[in-house]
């Protein structure tokens, strides 16, 4: 490749990361000026020392910008970076799992977007490589080549075409209310809220229990009150959350990518190669089943790791972040033919997993042996707490129970296994391509393989860690035909039992 | 009730030498740790508690290396492997008993390590890497392990598949 090729990012990543690292020096002064509020001289030695290192940050930032330079050739990525250690990186583009674009709202009339290409470059490691700012050009650049057709570096590239792209699937501000209300998040919000709350109800009645007596009819009325207005403020900060995140929220499909796009102040556009998904995720939790709707992931075998707290939980990729069950498998196959079963409704064969009810929830009623101690330990609490032993020990032997009877395996010749299981009164379902499979074990005990039963786990590849899917307590014979089932097949090869690479 | 079918291949019998050396060593070191907790706590503090601590902590630590040191003839009996033409096969455990069955194709790469311990006694480590998670057979010989290479390195050559 000529030198040529070779060009920096867009000048204002000098801005964009001036700005970002000056709010992280506001905390800093926010916390020295609050140290020392009286002292004016103080004040105006802390500022300037801000002034400095944003001067600084710029730059050090100039200084990247100026050395940071990248090409895009016909089939690979080329970065180089550094003056003194000089850093050069090419990455194929067949070994890019993913390509994420954000907006900026702020940034989006100079038509400038993040990029982030990752790759899974060794077996523990993710890796990605960010463009900071750069054209949106770049991004359909890239794109096209990628995606294979083929268009010469130097050509003029007109902006991308909205009308070429056919919108297969989108959510409205309905679903998106639905969605945050049915989430687990908002019940965990509220959990942690009232956690809090109940923390300094327990300080207040420490220290204020003369006055709270006065008041406790008056205090009890401005508690639940207060309760609600917590409960009505995570509600809402949810739904906002979500309305952000998922505004004009898109998946289609592009040739052998899928192309998701979704959010309102940073617009992220992902593109994912089918052959990169290693399993496909359809969640239920028990209000999702009984208004009939489901959430799909994607499981990749990059998990996108940002840098700001706002996006930590980033990790999975909605597919489908509300459907309609009824429509599930119709849009499923629209989008993604490969994971359902009009592949080959014939050769499906379906693995039989018959509930154990005893075996599942036996270890759940070992909760009970809690109530022993509170037996001789005498306290008016001690009746409530076995109240609430009693129940957590029955939510978890019908949640073992809902577990074993929903427990299933399908197996689609040479393409597909469906797994159901259930975790935490969630249905789960995972599509995972044979191929995708990293390794199957078969676990037992003597007691159990006594009664010819055994446990399936199969490990994916998801993110940073493995993924495990266990399926318990199967007879031990169709332990072993999904083993066989699930082995990949190779045939036209034979073992030669030759010495020759041995050096 | 039929039996457990165990598969073909044994650990070579030295590695017992070196579990036997290992549970040793991680006892006289449990020890140490624990008389020179005890002696420093006996210095700053003073209570009749510290003692019973330590002598209960070295029961246990007692109790941990025998339980350990006559599970080893069962442990050798259950530690298990088989290579074929397409999987490789790990099999562990008396009470859970657990097989492992990779596929050559899904191997990301082989790692092999030796320690003072096995070294002592000429075995190595063989970790196999898939993209999700590592599986390692504790001890083989040397020759098995390159024999198990070569096996890898011509199944490579038939077929490549990516994650």
């Amino acid at each position: 490749m000529k030198m040529s090729n070779y060009q920096r990012l867009h000048p204002l990543v000098i801005l964009k990361k001036s700005i970002s690292w000056a709010f992280s020096f506001v905390l800093i002064l926010i916390f020295d000026t609050l140290r020392n509020t009286s002292n004016k001289s103080d004040w105006v030695f802390s500022i300037t020392i801000f002034g400095g290192l944003i001067v600084l940050a710029v730059i050090f930032n100039t200084y990247h910008w100026f050395t940071f330079k990248y090409a895009i050739n016909p089939t690979t990525l080329s970065i180089k970076s550094g003056i003194f250690f000089k850093h050069e990186q090419t990455i194929p583009f067949s070994r890019i799992q993913s390509v994420h674009q954000e907006s900026w709202l702020l940034f989006r009339p100079f038509r400038v977007v993040k990029l982030t290409i990752e790759t899974a470059s060794s077996s523990s490691k993710v890796e990605s490589t960010i463009l900071e700012v750069v054209s949106q050009s770049t991004y359909a650049l890239l794109e096209k080549l990628r995606l294979g057709k083929n268009v010469p570096a130097d050509i003029e590239l007109k902006p991308i075409n909205k009308q070429h792209y056919k919108s297969q699937y989108s959510v409205s501000m309905n679903d998106i209310i639905v969605f945050s209300l049915v989430d687990f998040n908002i019940i965990s919000g509220i959990l942690g809220l009232t956690a809090v709350f109940y923390h300094f109800s327990d300080f207040a009645d420490k220290y204020l229990n003369p006055f709270l007596n006065k008041i406790v009819a008056s205090g009890l009325l401005l508690l639940i009150s207060f309760v609600i207005i917590i409960v009505i403020l995570a509600i809402l900060g949810s739904i906002t959350k979500n309305i952000f995140k998922y505004y004009k929220f898109n998946a289609q499909r592009e040739l052998n990518h899928i192309i998701i796009e979704r959010g309102f102040f940073t617009r992220t556009t992902l593109s994912i190669p089918i052959e990169r998904i290693q399993a496909i995720r359809i969640k239920g939790s028990l209000l999702q089943i009984l208004l009939h709707i489901k959430t799909v992931e994607l499981l990749l075998a990059s998990g996108k790791e940002s840098e700001d707290k706002e996006n930590a939980e980033d990790t999975t990729f909605f597919l489908f972040p509300i459907i309609n069950s009824r429509l599930l498998s119709e849009k499923l196959a629209q989008i993604l033919p490969e994971f359902t079963e009009t592949i080959a409704p014939k050769t499906s064969q379906s693995f039989p997993c018959l509930p154990h009810y005893f075996l599942f929830s036996r270890f759940q009623f070992l909760g009970l042996l809690l109530l022993v101690p509170l037996f001789f330990w005498n306290n008016n609490w001690s009746f409530l707490l076995g109240i609430a032993i009693l129940l957590f020990t029955l939510l978890f032997v019908i949640n073992s129970l809902w577990k074993t009877k929903s427990q299933s395996s399908t197996y689609y010749e040479k393409q597909l296994l469906i797994i159901r299981t259930v975790h935490f009164f969630t249905l789960t379902e995972y599509l995972c391509p044979l191929n995708k499979i990293q390794s199957i074990s078969i676990s037992t005990t003597p007691f159990l393989y006594q009664q010819q039963l055994g446990h399936t786990t199969f490990s994916l590849k998801t993110g940073e860690t493995a993924l495990e899917i266990k399926l318990k307590y199967l007879s031990w014979s169709i332990c072993k035909d999904i083993k066989e089932a699930c082995s990949p097949k190779i045939r036209k090869y034979t073992f030669k039992k030759t010495k020759k690479y041995i050096p | 009730m039929n039996t457990y079918s165990l598969l073909k291949n044994k650990m070579p019998p030295s590695i017992k030498k070196a579990w036997i050396i290992k549970d040793l060593i991680s006892f006289f070191v449990s020890i140490i740790v624990i008389e020179a907790v005890g002696f420093l706590a006996n210095h700053f503090w003073h209570s009749t508690w510290i003692n019973q601590s330590i002598i209960i902590l070295i029961s246990i630590a007692t109790l941990i290396t025998l339980f350990s040191l006559i599970s080893i003839p069962y442990r050798y009996f259950f530690h298990r492997y088989e290579i074929n033409q397409t999987e490789v096969t790990i099999q562990t455990g008396f009470f859970f008993r657990k097989t492992t069955y990779i596929p050559l194709i899904r191997i990301q790469h082989i790692e092999t390590s030796q320690g003072p311990i096995l070294r002592f006694v000429h075995l190595t480590e063989l970790s196999i890497h898939t993209a999700a998670n590592t599986h390692s057979l504790s001890g083989l010989d040397i020759k098995i392990a390159a024999d198990l290479r070569t096996q890898i390195l011509e199944l490579v050559e038939v077929i490549r598949e990516d994650v």
